[in-house]
């Protein structure tokens, strides 16, 4: 950051510097990109090695013949049926534990009351890991989308609400004292002042529970339900059926980075403007 | 009645581990209305938190504020504050999204409030400047940022805080003529806080010096009476520095002893 920048203020210096940055810009996006290709390219080619000329097992198969696989269940829709079934699952979960967690890590960071009422729930709760919870989960809810939902808004709701709490709490207090000061009213100081300053929390809150979210639907798909990638590792598990289980696998790997890449890009675009830049 | 009073104001606070501290000590001032003043004293003495009690933030453990006859109890747009340090400006908002978030919570018409606001940013000189985030802007642009975001309120006092602390020579002279001249032409009552004493007399009505801290109170108050342009060269600004350095020199040799008491 530029902060011990001179103020050399003359447009002629600002113009440079903004060219330099765009520049320098691609030239990084250019550099991580390429650099991640050679590192995804490497993965791939180790477990090439490994498989072909290492282990020479039918049970650690090759990247072409996952590919293979993949293709041929993406043609035939299976694939995509149990991708979908489990994003679904995440999406829908993931978006109420949200939608419930922010507004109740909100109040718990803004209120000392609310804090000393809430904290034995999150503090008792955010321990019991939600793998523990789907035997309850399933007998309460049944086997179908109910119970993995739950699920996945119980992986969800506290970490949301703790990282929106903590957000909260590190609100300058000479930020909410110069709105006040300033002339504006206690609701628009939450609107205009503790939100944005927490929107950087938030979304970190919600991209560490995308990644339990990912965790906890494989985990329950795997102990009961009729479809979804837990479901296509299991029955690649019952029948042998070794391909498939990479293919679930491989998936898996792509669908939790491309998220979190999403989540990452989102905190970027926002955090340029919401960053807690003391 | 005189238009703020500090009756025996003093404020304690309670640390964690249950020891009392005294932060202010039995501060008592007579603050007319719009005067010029400037508040001097050591690192530690209680500066801020005097600041902090005229703006509303704080309330004193014993003794009272009063404005206008009432007890100050909450914070105002009536009075501006710009704050030691740079945490209370807004990194999701620009130079000029920062300096109108006042006018824009008070409801008035962007294209008004932007006129407004780009004044003033001219006016502590940070023309050009306005698309800029905090996060993009120096120590010394992010402090004239939060006074200008003070003026453009409009607020019929200012309570500032080592204001030009982060500035330049230059710039600080520029800025400490541009308030004297707003100071002027508005009657706006200023409560200054700083540590240059050659600025508090180059700026103020009337300079009080505190002494030092924990527990500060107000030592002394030195009126100061030099009609229009301020220059260092005048016989009696000379006379008044010497007068106001002797009186804070024995306070800074007082607190730098107990530091180094306390240090040993
Ligand atoms: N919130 C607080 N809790 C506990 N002690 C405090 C608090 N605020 C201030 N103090 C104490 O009160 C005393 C005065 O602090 P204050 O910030 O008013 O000093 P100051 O004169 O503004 O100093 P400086 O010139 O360094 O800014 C200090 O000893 C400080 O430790
Ligand atoms: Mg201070």
């Amino acid at each position: 950051m530029s902060t011990q920048e001179a103020d050399l203020g003359s447009s002629a210096a600002v113009a440079l510097r903004k060219r330099g940055g765009a520049g320098q810009r691609f030239g990084a996006f250019l550099n991580s990109i390429l650099l991640q290709l050679i590192g995804f390219a490497s993965l791939f080619l180790v477990w090439h090695i490994a498989s072909v000329y290492i282990v020479q097992s039918l049970l650690f198969p090759p990247p072409l013949t996952v590919l293979k696989k993949g293709v041929e269940l993406t043609l035939s829709g299976v694939l995509i049926e149990h991708t979908w079934v489990s994003l679904r699952r995440i999406a829908i979960g993931f978006i109420l534990g949200s939608v419930l967690g922010i507004p109740v890590g909100m109040a718990i960071g803004s209120f000392p009351l609310v804090r000393k009422l809430i904290e034995p729930w999150t503090e008792f709760l955010r321990f019991i890991p939600s793998v523990a919870m789907i035997t309850i989960a399933v007998i309460w809810f049944g086997i179908g989308e109910e119970s993995k939902i739950f699920l996945i808004i119980y992986t969800t709701i506290f970490i949301v609400i703790i990282n929106t709490a903590a957000g909260v709490s590190a609100i300058a207090p000479n930020k909410i004292r110069a709105a006040q000061a300033l002339g504006a009213s206690p609701g628009q100081i939450f609107f205009y002042v503790g939100l944005p300053a927490t929107v950087p929390f938030i979304l970190t809150g919600m991209r560490l529970a995308m990644a339990n979210s990912f965790t906890t639907i494989v985990a329950a798909e795997l102990i009961s339900a009729n479809e979804g990638l837990g479901v296509m590792l299991w029955n690649g598990r019952m029948y042998m059926l070794i391909d498939e289980i990479f293919v679930s696998l491989v998936c898996l790997g792509m669908l939790g980075f491309a998220t979190d890449r999403l989540f990452r890009w989102a905190i970027y675009r926002f955090a340029g403007r919401f960053a807690p830049v003391t | 009645m005189a238009f703020i009073e500090l009756h025996d104001v003093t404020r304690t606070f309670v640390s964690r581990n249950g020891r009392t501290s005294v932060a202010v000590k039995d501060f008592s001032l007579d603050l007319a209305r719009g005067e010029f003043f400037c508040l001097l004293g050591p690192s530690g003495c209680g500066k801020t938190t005097i600041l902090s009690l005229l703006a509303g933030f704080d309330h004193p453990t014993e003794g009272e504020i009063l404005l206008d006859g009432a007890p100050v109890r909450n914070p105002s747009r009536d009075r501006g504050v710009v704050f030691q340090g740079d945490d209370s400006l807004y990194p999701w908002l620009n130079a000029i999204e920062n300096v109108e978030f006042g006018l824009r919570m008070r409801g008035i018409a962007k294209k008004e409030r932007r006129e407004r606001a780009l004044r003033y940013l001219d006016l502590v000189g940070l023309k050009g400047q306005h698309e800029k985030f905090p996060g993009e802007l120096s120590g010394g642009m992010k402090q004239r940022i939060q006074i200008a975001r003070a003026l453009a309120n409009e607020p019929k006092m200012l309570l500032m805080d080592e204001p030009f602390g982060a500035l330049d020579a230059q710039t600080r002279n520029i800025m400490q003529h541009e308030l004297r001249k707003i100071w002027s032409a508005t009657k706006t009552s200023i409560v200054f806080i700083t540590h240059d004493l050659d600025e508090a007399i180059l700026l103020a009505t009337r300079v009080g010096v505190m002494t030092a801290g924990p527990g500060g109170t107000l030592k002394g108050v030195i009126s100061i009476d030099l009609e229009g342009e301020r220059v260092r060269t005048d016989p009696t600004y000379t006379k008044y520095y010497a007068t106001a350095y002797e009186m804070i020199r024995e306070e800074v040799a007082r607190a730098s002893g107990r530091m180094a008491g306390e240090a040993a």
